[in-house]
C-alpha cells in the first residue's frame, strides 16, 4: 500500500489530472464550538442553491479528473444533515465518476444518520462513513458544542451497521474542556467497542476565533496540562494498537488496508480536486482555496464564471519542504526514493543539517528506503518539521 | 596661502544639537554648496551614519570665505561624535586651533559636550561657545550660555546664539572664527611633519588620508614616512574638499586636506600618525600618537546560514575602511570556529555588526561583549586577556586586572539619589560633584567598564526621566577581587557563556544568568540541565522541562498552506542560533550574560 502510494507520487506535478476529488458541504445543523472551518448552521435556504453550483463547479473541472476516481471524499460542515433528496442529488452526481473500486468517503454526525440516509448512501455506492463521535461523555460533548449525546453514536452506528454498511469510521478529541486522561480512555474504550475500522483521535486546537477558543480566552476553562495530553496521545496510540487499528498518521489509526486513500493523497502531496465554497485543490502545482463565502460562490457558478479563490504555487525547495513536512505526518514517514524522482536529490542533502541533528537524537530514523519521526517524537513532530522547513 | 589667513576649526557638539547643519549652513554662507545640496548634510557619507543621526568617519573642508575684503581659508575637521572615538576625536582636536563648541539652547550642556570642552582646553585650543536652535520654543539661550561660563570660564556674552534652521547667526559665527581663532603658526621652512586625524577608503584611488601639514610641505611625488608605522610610500595625489573633492599640487604649513598614496587599506594609516618625507626626515614625530585602543572585544560566529569564510570575507571587506576594528580567527569548543573581534566601544561594535548584516548579507551570533583584563601571573608576567574562555589556571594567577574607566555623568540635581544608587551597585568609586547650574550637575566616577559596557546607559536614562547623559575615558588597569564563572547546558560548559565578575556579585550573577538563560532558550524534546559554577562548586542550578507535546492534530487537504506558514513561523526569530551540543541556544541567551543581577 505505502510503495503503491509512493510510487504514485512521481506524477504530482505531471500537470492538472487527479483521481482524487473532495466535496466541501458548508452546512450544518449547529456550529461545534471548537469549529473553524467554513460552516453555516442556519443557512438552509441556500443548500438547493449550494448543490447546483457545485455541480456546475464539477462540470468546469471535469476534465482534470481520471475517471473512474480512486477517491471521493465528502466532509464539511455537516453533508448528511442536507435535506434527503438534496443529499440523493449529490451523490448522484459524484456515482458517475465511481466505480466498485472507487473509496468513496462521507462524514456524518451520529444524530444525522437516520436509516433513510444510510440507506441512500450505501445505494450510491457510498463505502465508508465516518461518525463524528468526538466523546462519550455527555458533558464533554456539551463542552464541545456537540448536538448529540453518547447513546445516539452508538443507534447512528447500528443504524448503519443494518443498512450494510461495512467500513465504519469514528472521529474522536482528547483534551476537551473538562476531560483527564481517565475520561478519555473511557471515551476511547467505547469507541473501539463498536469495533471500528478506522478511527482518528484529534487533539483539541483551540483556535480563537471559535467559542471554546473565546471561552479559553476568557478563563471560562483551563487547557488541558501538556503532560497530560500526551498522555492522552499515548493512551491512544497503544489501545487502538491493540485493538488492531495501528497508528498510520498523527491522529490516524487503521489496519493497512483501510487506510483512508483519499487522506494519503494530501499527505503524499499529490494532486486533488476539492469543490464547494472554501474547498481547495491542488492541481499542477498550484493550491487554489475556493473564498469561504457561499453566496459568491452560488452567484460566481451562477453566472458562468469561476468561484473566487485564493492561488499558491510553490516550487522549488519551498516544496520540498512541503512535501516533507506532509509526509513526516504518516507513521511510514517518507520514500526517500520517491523523493529523488520527485526532486532529483535525496533528502539527506536537502535537509542533511536537521537530520543528522535529530537522528543523533533519536527522534527521526533513517533507513535506506525511509526517514520516518520515531513513534515517540510524533507528539513533538512540529519541532522537527518547524526545524525542516527553516533549512529550505 | 600665508597662514596668517588660514583657520582651522572643529564644531565639537553633543549629537542632535545641530553640528552637520550648522557645518552646512556656513557652507551655503560662503557659496561652497547650493541651496539643495544644503538639504542634505554633505559631512555625513553612509548611510547607517544618517540613521543614527551621528557621524562616524570625520572628513575635512575646506572653504574660501571673504571678510571686509580679505580672503581666508577655512578649515572645517569634523570629528566624530560618540563616546566610543574619543582618540579620534583627540587626534581631529591636534589638527585644529580652535573649536565651534555647540550647545542646543534647549538641551543645554550634556556630557558629550564637557567631555569634548575638556579635550579643547586640554589641547590648548581655543573656543567659540555657539548656542543653537535659538528658534526653538523651548530654547532658552541666556541659560545655556551661563552653564557654557561655568563649564570653561568664557563669559557668557562671548556665545554666539545661533539658529542652524533659520540661518541667524552665520555670519557672527564666521567673523568669530576669523577674529577670535588663532591663525597657524607652523615653521613652513622646517622639515615636513603632517598630523593624520583620519582615513577613509575609496573604491578606485585606495585609502584616503586626512592630513593637517604643521611644518614643512607635501608635493605630489613626494616620497613620504610613516614615522609611527615606518611604511614608506609615494605621493601620488592630494588635494581639498571644498566640499567637491579639488585636486593640488602642494599642501603648505598650515593647511588641511587629504593625501592619496596606492594604500590599500585603512588598517595601515594610523590615525595620530605623523608624515614626513623620506629624503628629508623630521628629527621627532609630532606628540599624542597612541595605537587604536581596542576595549570592548566579542566573539563573532557564522549564523546558521552563514560560512566561517564568508563572514572572513565579509570581516576583511569592512576592516578596509575601519582601522579600529580588529579581528581574529577564534575556534570556541561550544560554538566552532569564529572570529573574536575588537572594538573601540558598544556602538562600534553595533555599528560593525549591522554593517555586516545589512552590507555583506551575513548572519552574526555572537557572544555578549567583554572588556580586555591584565593578569599577572606568578612569575610577573603581565597577559592580556580579552575573553574569559582564555584566563590562565587560578593557580597561577598572581593578580587579575579590569579596565578602571573615569565617567562624568551630567544629571538633573533631583535624580542625584537615584544616580549614585546606580553607581554604587556597579562598584563606581565616587570622585567630586560639580554644580552646572542650580539644577545641572555633573557627577565624575571612576567606574570598571566591564559594569558600564552594557545597559548602564539605559538604566542611567530611566533614573533620570531620560535627561542624563554620559562620556567616559580610559584611566587604567586595576587588581580587584575577580573570578571566573562558568555555564553549564545540559552538562556541557558553554566557553563562549563564562564572564569574569567580581566575587561579591558573583552568586547573584550566577543564579540571575540561569533564571535569564532558563527564559531565552525554548523548550526541547529532553530536559535540559542549567548551571553555574566558579571551579567545580556549583552554586546555581536550573531545569529546562522537556517539550512534552508540540503537535498538529489535523492537516487535511484545505490545511496545508495554512499549516505550514505556522510551523515556520514557529521557527521565525531563530536564524540567529547556535547548537550546542543537541542544544538551540538562541543569539538572546549570549546577551543574557550581560544583564545585571536583579
Amino acid at each position: 500500500m505505502q510503495a503503491q502510494s509512493s510510487n504514485h507520487t512521481i506524477n504530482a506535478n505531471a500537470g492538472g489530472s487527479t483521481g482524487a476529488l473532495y466535496v466541501h458541504i458548508p452546512f450544518c445543523r449547529s456550529k461545534c464550538g471548537y469549529c473553524d472551518f467554513y460552516s453555516l448552521p442556519d443557512r438552509q435556504e441556500l443548500t438547493g442553491a449550494c448543490v447546483r453550483a457545485i455541480s456546475l463547479e464539477l462540470r468546469r473541472h471535469a476534465h482534470h479528473l481520471t475517471i473512474p476516481l480512486d477517491s471521493i471524499f465528502i466532509g464539511g460542515g455537516t453533508p448528511t444533515a442536507l435535506e434527503l433528496p438534496l443529499l440523493e442529488q449529490l451523490l448522484a452526481m459524484l456515482a458517475e465518476y465511481r466505480d466498485e473500486r472507487t473509496e468513496f468517503s462521507i462524514e456524518a454526525n451520529p444524530c444525522t444518520v437516520t436509516s433513510e440516509v444510510a440507506k441512500s448512501l450505501l445505494n450510491a455506492g457510498v463505502n465508508r462513513v465516518n461518525i463524528g463521535a468526538q466523546s462519550f461523555v455527555e458533558t464533554e460533548l456539551t463542552a464541545l458544542g456537540r448536538i448529540h449525546d453518547p447513546t445516539e453514536i452508538v443507534t447512528a452506528w447500528e443504524t448503519l451497521r443494518l443498512a450494510g454498511h461495512e467500513r465504519l469510521g469514528l472521529d474522536l478529541i482528547y483534551a476537551a474542556p473538562g476531560q483527564n486522561p481517565d475520561s478519555w480512555r473511557f471515551s476511547l474504550d467505547q469507541a473501539l467497542d463498536l469495533a471500528p475500522d478506522h478511527l482518528s483521535c484529534y487533539a483539541l486546537t483551540i483556535e480563537s476565533d471559535t467559542d471554546i477558543g473565546r471561552q479559553r480566552d476568557r478563563g471560562k476553562f483551563v487547557e488541558m496540562d501538556e503532560s497530560d495530553q500526551a498522555e492522552c496521545y499515548r493512551a491512544a496510540v497503544t489501545t487502538a494498537h491493540d485493538a488492531g487499528l495501528p497508528q498510520y498518521e498523527i491522529s490516524n489509526f487503521a489496519a493497512p488496508k483501510n487506510r483512508c486513500r483519499h487522506n494519503l493523497t494530501y499527505w503524499l502531496n499529490e494532486p486533488y480536486l476539492g469543490l464547494g465554497p472554501a474547498a481547495a485543490s491542488y492541481l499542477g502545482g498550484v493550491r487554489r482555496t475556493n473564498r469561504p463565502d457561499v453566496e459568491v460562490y452560488i452567484q460566481a457558478l451562477d453566472t458562468g464564471v469561476a468561484p473566487p479563490c485564493h492561488r499558491e504555487k510553490l516550487t522549488g525547495r519551498a516544496l520540498m519542504g512541503e512535501t516533507v513536512m506532509l509526509a513526516l505526518r504518516m507513521s511510514e514517514g517518507i520514500n526517500r526514493r520517491a523523493f529523488i524522482t520527485r526532486f532529483g536529490m535525496d533528502l539527506t542533502d536537502a535537509f542533511g543539517r536537521t537530520i543528522q541533528r535529530y537522528c543523533r537524537q533519536g527522534a527521526l530514523q533513517l533507513t535506506r528506503e525511509h526517514l520516518r519521526i520515531a513513534p515517540d517524537a510524533m507528539i513533538v513532530s512540529n519541532t522537527i518539521m518547524a526545524d525542516l522547513l527553516a533549512e529550505v | 596661502m600665508d597662514q596668517q589667513y588660514i583657520r582651522n576649526f572643529s564644531i565639537i557638539a553633543h549629537i542632535d544639537h545641530g553640528k552637520s547643519t550648522l557645518a552646512d549652513r556656513m557652507l551655503l554662507r560662503a557659496g561652497a554648496i547650493t541651496q539643495r545640496e544644503f538639504r542634505n548634510q554633505l559631512l555625513d557619507t553612509m548611510d547607517l551614519e544618517r540613521e543614527r543621526g551621528i557621524t562616524i568617519k570625520a572628513s575635512a573642508v575646506t572653504l574660501d570665505y571673504e571678510l571686509d575684503g580679505q580672503k581666508y581659508m577655512l578649515n572645517m575637521i569634523d570629528t566624530p561624535g560618540h563616546v566610543d572615538f574619543h582618540y579620534e576625536v583627540s587626534r581631529s582636536l591636534a589638527a585644529c586651533e580652535g573649536v565651534l563648541l555647540v550647545v542646543d539652547s534647549a538641551q543645554g550642556v550634556e556630557a558629550q559636550t564637557v567631555a569634548n570642552a575638556h579635550l579643547a582646553t586640554r589641547g590648548n585650543l581655543d573656543i567659540v561657545p555657539v548656542v543653537n536652535k535659538i528658534d526653538l520654543p523651548a530654547a532658552r539661550p541666556e541659560d545655556t550660555a551661563m552653564e557654557i561660563e561655568k563649564l570653561i570660564g568664557q563669559p557668557a556674552e562671548d556665545s554666539i546664539f545661533t539658529s542652524a534652521k533659520s540661518g541667524e547667526g552665520t555670519d557672527d559665527m564666521l567673523r568669530a572664527i576669523v577674529e577670535r581663532l588663532p591663525a597657524p603658526a607652523g615653521d613652513s621652512g622646517g622639515k615636513t611633519k603632517a598630523l593624520i586625524f583620519d582615513s577613509s577608503f575609496d573604491e578606485y584611488r585606495g585609502v584616503v588620508v586626512y592630513v593637517r601639514v604643521f611644518d614643512g610641505r607635501l608635493s605630489v611625488g613626494d616620497k613620504i614616512r610613516m614615522m609611527g608605522t615606518k611604511d614608506v610610500y609615494t605621493l601620488s595625489g592630494m588635494g581639498k574638499f571644498c566640499p567637491k573633492p579639488t585636486q593640488v599640487e602642494t599642501m603648505e604649513a598650515g593647511e588641511v586636506g587629504y593625501i592619496i598614496a596606492n594604500i590599500r587599506t585603512v588598517a595601515a594609516i594610523h590615525v595620530g600618525d605623523t608624515v614626513t618625507l623620506e629624503t628629508d626626515q623630521a628629527a621627532e614625530p609630532l606628540p599624542g600618537y597612541q595605537p587604536p585602543q581596542q576595549m570592548v572585544f566579542s566573539d563573532f560566529y557564522p549564523g546558521p546560514g552563514t560560512q566561517f569564510p564568508t563572514l572572513r570575507d565579509a570581516l576583511d571587506k569592512l576592516k578596509l575602511n575601519d582601522a579600529s576594528l580588529t579581528f581574529q580567527a577564534i575556534s570556541s569548543d561550544a560554538l566552532g570556529f569564529g572570529f573574536r573581534c575588537g572594538f573601540l566601544g558598544m556602538l562600534h561594535m553595533e555599528i560593525v555588526q549591522e554593517r555586516l548584516e545589512r552590507e555583506h548579507n551575513v548572519e552574526v551570533v555572537q557572544t555578549a561583549p567583554t572588556v580586555p583584563y591584565e593578569v599577572l601571573d606568578t612569575k610577573g608576567n603581565i597577559i592580556e586577556v580579552d575573553s574569559a574562555g582564555e584566563l590562565p589556571d587560578v593557580n597561577v594567577v598572581e593578580e587579575l586586572r579590569e579596565p578602571i574607566v573615569r565617567v562624568d555623568l551630567i544629571v538633573p540635581a533631583d535624580s542625584i539619589g537615584g544616580v549614585m544608587k546606580l553607581a554604587e551597585e556597579r562598584r563606581a568609586i565616587y570622585q567630586e560633584t560639580e554644580y552646572l547650574s542650580a539644577d545641572r550637575v555633573i557627577l565624575t566616577y571612576e567606574f570598571p567598564l566591564a559594569e558600564i559596557i552594557y545597559d548602564f546607559y539605559d538604566k542611567l536614562k530611566s533614573a533620570t526621566h531620560g535627561y542624563g547623559t554620559m562620556d567616559y575615558e580610559m584611566l587604567c588597569f586595576r587588581a580587584n577581587d575577580l573570578v571566573k564563572l562558568d555555564i553549564l547546558v545540559n552538562t556541557e560548559k558553554v566557553d563562549a557563556l563564562s564572564v569574569i565578575v567580581h566575587r561579591s556579585k558573583a552568586d547573584a550573577r550566577g543564579r540571575s544568568l540561569i533564571r535569564r538563560l532558563r527564559k531565552e532558550i525554548s523548550r526541547h524534546m529532553f530536559e535540559i540541565p542549567l548551571q553555574a559554577a566558579i571551579g567545580t562548586r556549583v552554586i546555581a542550578r536550573e531545569t529546562i522541562s522537556a517539550l512534552r507535546k508540540n503537535v498538529t492534530a489535523k492537516c487535511y487537504g484545505g490545511d496545508v498552506s495554512r499549516k505550514r506558514k505556522l510551523l515556520e513561523k514557529q521557527k521565525a526569530g531563530k536564524k540567529r542560533m547556535k547548537m550546542v551540543g543537541n542544544v538551540e541556544i538562541p543569539q538572546k541567551a549570549f546577551m543574557a550574560v550581560l544583564e545585571s543581577a536583579e
